[in-house]
């Protein structure tokens, strides 16, 4: 019922993005239970990134190309933001300590406190939402 | 990924975390152990560390899905194991009962060549690593009871 | 000259050449969207209830399975497939009370 409208839309990214948010708490729990693992390598999740790129995509661009035939290949393809997945990546660039661990305890807790406040606000967001529904219903 | 699985995950690095604070205990109260049931004098015993799930060695971002083996689980203990490799500390007393009684160190006892120093540094390591998984755990909880207010 | 938009060409999609039956078919095949001409209350009433039904299924499935496979869920699914329904249901019934109550009075115009 709430696939196509606007309403919808809005509270499927930010369930995207809810989903997105545990899977990130996952890794840097893993990556902080590990953090005196020798030779143990942290990793990372990039999502949002890709999901700006996506919504920019879908935007009317500035330079279009004009095709007249059948066979002429676009500049810009629309990519909808439903095909977007976060990607988890293994991060050999950090500097690692003497037993190969490149774990940095503080730089995890920093960014799970980020991931922590980020999804009770997505929290909040998506509350709202309903709420204005049921405020209209009143 | 599910509801507990960060849970879980902290829990086992609590887990280990603990075992390797009693590993250290027991090396500190041992600290001057001349004699053990296995003959000679106290060893010390450290903690090996694995990942649950083994990492594939890929430098790429583009890992293969075959590859993968999903999100890492935590950290178990391998194995507690003896550090054979130091040779023990010689006090010359000849009236101790431990002391060697022939050959070219005789009148000398063997104390066990433990620092106390790093035992305590690797302590304060264990307590920090404790209380980053303690924080995780709290966390979750609180995201969790977030995540129930959604529908009220 | 016309100009074609960018889901009218199929350049950039290219057609895989099967030589055997175990190849792989490429993904290349342009789909538009139709539009649907304009329904009759009755019809979009319907579609309405049918939607509100297929979210209360869903809600139930992920209670049931938050039970025997939490590990397969997480918290904020439950809930929000639990709000949606609550939230189409109320609209639903919002307005169809409504509808009723219009269609009362004008029967009592008369």
């Amino acid at each position: 019922m709430f696939a196509n409208n606007s309403y919808g839309r809005v509270v499927d990214i930010l369930h995207r993005t809810m989903d997105v948010s545990m899977l990130r708490r996952s890794v840097i729990a893993d990556n902080l239970a590990n953090s005196d693992t020798p030779n143990f390598k942290r990793s990372n999740v990039n999502f949002e990134a890709q999901l700006k790129r996506a919504f920019d995509s879908q935007a009317k661009p500035a330079l279009e190309a004009k095709m007249t035939d059948k066979r002429h290949i676009p500049f810009y393809q629309p990519v909808d933001y439903r095909s977007v997945g976060p990607r988890r990546v293994l991060d050999y660039l950090s500097q690692s300590k003497n037993n190969g661990n490149n774990v940095d305890v503080e730089e995890e807790m920093m960014l799970s406190l980020k991931n922590q406040l980020n999804y009770q606000l997505l929290t909040q967001a998506v509350s709202n939402q309903f709420n204005q529904i049921n405020m209209v219903l009143r | 990924m599910g509801i507990f699985t960060n849970i879980n995950t902290a829990a086992s690095g609590l887990t280990a975390q603990r075992l390797r604070l009693d590993v250290i205990s027991d090396n500190i109260a041992n600290a001057n152990t001349t004699r053990t049931s296995e003959g000679g004098p106290f060893r010390r015993s450290r903690v090996v560390f694995r990942p649950r799930v083994s990492q594939p060695y890929w430098k790429s971002p583009f890992l293969p899905s075959f590859l993968d083996n999903g999100i890492g689980q935590g950290v178990r203990v391998a194995k507690i194991e003896k550090d054979m490799d130091e040779k023990p500390r010689l006090v010359y007393d000849p009236t101790h009962p431990d002391a060697i009684k022939t050959g070219p160190r005789a009148g000398y006892v063997e104390y066990p060549n433990m620092n106390i120093v790093n035992e305590m540094v690797d302590m304060i390591s264990a307590t920090r690593s404790y209380e980053a998984n303690i924080a995780m755990v709290n966390g979750s909880k609180s995201m969790f009871l977030k995540a129930l207010e959604i529908g009220r | 000259m016309e100009y074609l938009k960018f889901d009218q060409v199929s350049g950039h999609k290219l057609a895989l050449k099967q030589t055997d039956p175990r190849h792989f078919a490429g993904a290349g095949t342009p789909s538009g969207r139709t539009e649907k001409p304009d329904q009759t209350f009755e019809n979009m009433m319907f579609e309405a209830l049918n939607g509100v039904n297929k979210l209360q299924q869903e809600s139930d499935n992920l209670n049931v399975q938050m039970i025997t496979d939490p590990d397969s869920i997480d918290a904020h699914d439950v809930t929000i497939a639990m709000a949606k329904a609550n939230t189409a249901l109320a609209l639903t019934k919002a307005v169809i009370d409504r509808g009723i109550k219009a269609y009362k009075e004008i029967l009592s115009i008369r």
